[in-house]
């Protein structure tokens, strides 16, 4: 991502966004994947004893051959436990930051046994917990939180649980602290969407600003102005569009009458063509700022289409099938553009 | 069962790598934890650390230098530094390589020193170079687990490493109990102030010291994005030489984060802002400097300035001293969860009525930190350049340094041929 010297104030809000959502199955797994990164663990039943059995066979829950208890998914684990003890999401995933440090404290040829990450996991949880809440549940409390439905010769003891505890706060060697900087790298998965969200947001806002301020203004302003401000909530969906381009046309005879500069010139609408024209498989890889901008100059390039043909009777007659391709052109391209950034992120937004 | 696993932590440590489920010989050399590290740099590597009897690992090659923090070479003294030790002289039977924690033993236990919420503080003396250390003991309740506050008294001292904050040269976790090993100080400010005031009052020489080594603790740890929460006289330590410290970071915590939760029940009632006792759970550095205006005003009189015996007496016994805030003087005050529309209307009373001894610069000093709106309350670092301090020996001290430094080089770049015009310093 390209430097950007406001990225500490989007992250900052994309963290004080991001901390008000509800625990998400997509947060979940993204935890559960960190954690097997932390250390590699023998499979559920590797004796070298014994020779090779084939896989168990489902269901799962069974306890397997060799009397090991079932182990739950490091998924379902986290779920469960997330589920019986209500952890809100800065300290779920504030955990994030103890599984990396652990990580890059443990050397690479580290092996854990059957549940280690299980472990490993709990016990971030707890120290997260402990460091960032001035109250949290005791380790009698996490140690019946840590039972899983379905497995029911699964969990830990408190026993087990202060061990583990102790443990990891050894291999940690206590370092416990968490600056802005650790939580905006380790969660830019999900601060990234937000950061873009957010800043279409603040565009809409100042477009509806300017809009405002345009209205009051309007007769005074060049179409040239005009026509680069857009109010872009009318473009949201199919009849508001053309609602809003017939009132648009109904005024606009006034305030061309009143214009000092030549409108409508076709090297301006051939360019935005062009522009419209551009892949739009490239529009979801480019930065939050470049893709705000293409929003922006896409619908104001939509508005020049449509205004053109109706409102300046002069062109309408010399490039009528310039026109009408434009405009053909220009309605669906806006449209999709639409259908991509709000679709595409409001499911985004539903995940969480 | 449990005692027998205390006397030989190598059992204890096996276990330990069992609860979290990494088998110890999966742990190689160079991520043994930085106590051993230590140890190794500072005694012989090679023998405590390879044992071919007990260990598959490869022997040792360079030792890593430790992590920084409370046991980084630097500051650490050889008080912890016992490792073969333990139990006080007898060769430990148990193989050397498990062995990579300090044992409570290695400190010889005199007298208690106090008794806190969750602690009990014990003068000891290393046993083997004789130094005195503060140990302080947490007993380990079973259902709680490790304290949190513990927790956080270790993680935020071992990064706090400053002159006027107690340093914590170690910590030993056994099996029921934590122990941190801090350095040795005389006494804490309320015990100076028994002794060695005048019915409690201390002479304004030796308050604006202390002060001035107050408010550079404060200080340090607001920059390191640390708050207190729970400064009074107990826990502000004086060592032999008069400097005073900073102690107790049990209710200490990070801040600048927004992932966190706060509690309203922090600092000892008298010294409690009063915009914490109105409820607020957004306070910030800010109360810490509350704290240190209600400590000084007690240095001046030998009485605390705000003896309330409940929130809203805390409360009434502020007001009564600095006036009632309104809607007008605190615009925003009636938000507060704690805020009542009935609280009795005082008026504002000059505080040198009741701190008569008190100088002008220095009422202006306390005054700035007695601001009951948090944003108007002075800062610890703005505080230290109070005119105030101006004549204290040890700013003299620093300023004459400086002064040193900047005449040097200015003596340098005249010798380089630079003109320095005059008056410049």
């Amino acid at each position: 991502m390209p430097y950007s010297p406001n990225l500490a104030a989007e992250n900052k809000a994309a963290l004080d966004h991001f901390i008000q959502l509800p625990v998400s199955p997509d947060m979940i797994s993204y935890l559960a994947s960190k954690a097997a990164q932390v250390i590699r663990c023998e499979p559920a039943h590797l004796n070298k004893n014994l020779p090779p059995t084939p896989p168990a066979s489902p269901p799962q829950h069974a306890a397997n051959p060799y009397g090991e208890p079932a182990l739950p998914s490091l998924e379902e684990f986290i779920t469960s436990i997330v589920e019986r003890s209500h952890v809100q999401v800065p300290t779920l995933m504030s955990s994030l930051i103890y599984l990396s440090r652990l990580k890059s404290r443990l050397p690479p040829v580290a092996k854990g046994m059957r549940c280690t990450v299980h472990r490993i996991f709990l016990a971030s949880l707890i120290l997260a917990a402990k460091n960032l809440n001035d109250s949290s549940p005791k380790n009698k409390h996490w140690a019946r939180y840590s039972a899983v439905r379905g497995y029911e010769n699964f969990g830990f003891s408190i026993t087990e649980v202060n061990l583990m505890e102790k443990q990891l706060l050894f291999l940690l060697d206590w370092d416990l602290r968490i600056n802005p900087d650790d939580l905006y790298y380790h969660l830019e998965p999900f601060l990234a969407p937000i950061r873009i969200w957010q800043a279409r947001q603040a565009e809409k806002a100042r477009a509806a600003e300017r809009e405002k301020e345009l209205a009051r203004q309007q007769y005074t302003y060049t179409p040239e102005h005009h026509r680069s401000r857009s109010d872009l909530s009318a473009y949201e969906n199919a009849s508001t569009y053309s609602s809003y381009s017939r009132i648009r046309n109904y005024q606009t005879p006034s305030s061309r009458a009143a214009s000092r500069t030549p409108s409508l010139s076709p090297p301006s609408r051939s360019s935005s063509v062009s522009e419209s024209s551009d892949s739009p498989m490239s529009f979801t890889e480019e930065h939050a700022d470049a893709i705000v901008q293409r929003y922006d100059a896409d619908t104001g390039a939509t508005l020049v289409h449509i205004n053109a043909p109706v409102t300046h009777s002069k062109l309408q007659h010399s490039l009528p099938l310039y026109d009408d391709k434009a405009t053909k052109k220009a309605k669906p391209t806006g449209g999709f553009f639409n259908r991509m950034f709000t679709g595409a992120y409001t499911g985004r937004q539903a995940a969480y | 069962m449990w005692t027998a696993r205390l006397e030989l932590p190598t059992r204890k440590f096996i276990y330990g790598h069992r609860a979290i489920g990494i088998p110890p010989d999966a742990v190689p050399a160079h991520s043994t934890p930085p106590q051993l590290r230590i140890a190794n740099e500072l005694t012989s590597a090679s023998a405590i650390l390879f044992d071919p009897l007990h260990t598959n690992r490869p022997p040792p090659s360079k030792l890593r230098p430790t992590h920084a923090g409370t046991l980084s070479i630097a500051n650490r003294t050889d008080s912890s530094i016992s490792v073969r030790n333990l139990g006080g002289g007898h060769t430990a039977p148990f193989p050397p390589t498990m062995d990579n924690r300090r044992h409570p033993s290695s400190f010889q236990q005199l007298e208690k020193l106090g008794e806190g919420t969750y602690a009990t503080v014990f003068k000891g003396r290393n046993r083997q170079t004789g130094e005195l250390v503060a140990l302080k003991e947490i007993h380990l309740d079973s259902e709680e687990g490790t304290p949190s506050t513990a927790i956080r008294e270790i993680s935020l001292m071992k990064e706090l490493k400053h002159e006027n904050i107690v340093l914590l040269h170690d910590v030993i976790h056994t099996e029921n109990k934590l122990m941190l090993v801090f350095e040795y100080m005389d006494k804490d400010l309320k015990k100076y102030m028994d002794v060695r005031g005048d019915r409690g009052a201390l002479d304004p020489p030796t308050i604006k010291s202390f002060m001035y080594h107050l408010l550079r603790g404060i200080a340090f740890c607001h920059e390191n994005r640390v708050l207190h929460r729970d400064l009074k006289p107990q826990n502000l330590l004086i060592n032999t030489r008069g400097v005073l410290k900073l102690a107790d970071f049990g209710l200490a915590r990070a801040f600048g984060i927004p992932v966190n939760t706060f509690s309203n029940e922090v600092v000892t009632l008298w010294y409690r802002a009063p915009d914490v006792l109105l409820g607020s759970r957004t306070y910030s550095t800010s109360i810490d400097i509350w704290s240190a205006g209600c400590i000084m005003a007690e240095m001046y009189t030998g009485r605390p300035l705000f003896p309330g015996t409940t929130n809203e007496d805390q409360l009434q016994k502020i007001f009564r001293l600095m006036g009632t805030p309104s809607e007008r003087s605190w615009p925003g005050i009636s938000q507060f969860p704690e805020y009542k529309a009935n609280f009795p209307v005082y008026a504002t009373q000059d505080l040198r009525l009741i701190l008569p001894q008190i100088d002008q610069v220095g009422l202006s000093l306390l005054n700035s930190m007695l601001q009951l709106r948090p944003e108007m309350r002075i800062s610890a670092a703005t505080a230290l350049n109070h005119p105030w301090f101006n004549d204290l020996p040890q700013r003299q001290q620093q300023h004459a340094q400086a002064m040193a430094a900047a005449q040097a080089q200015a003596q340098q770049a005249q010798m380089g041929g630079y003109q320095v015009p005059q008056g410049a310093y």
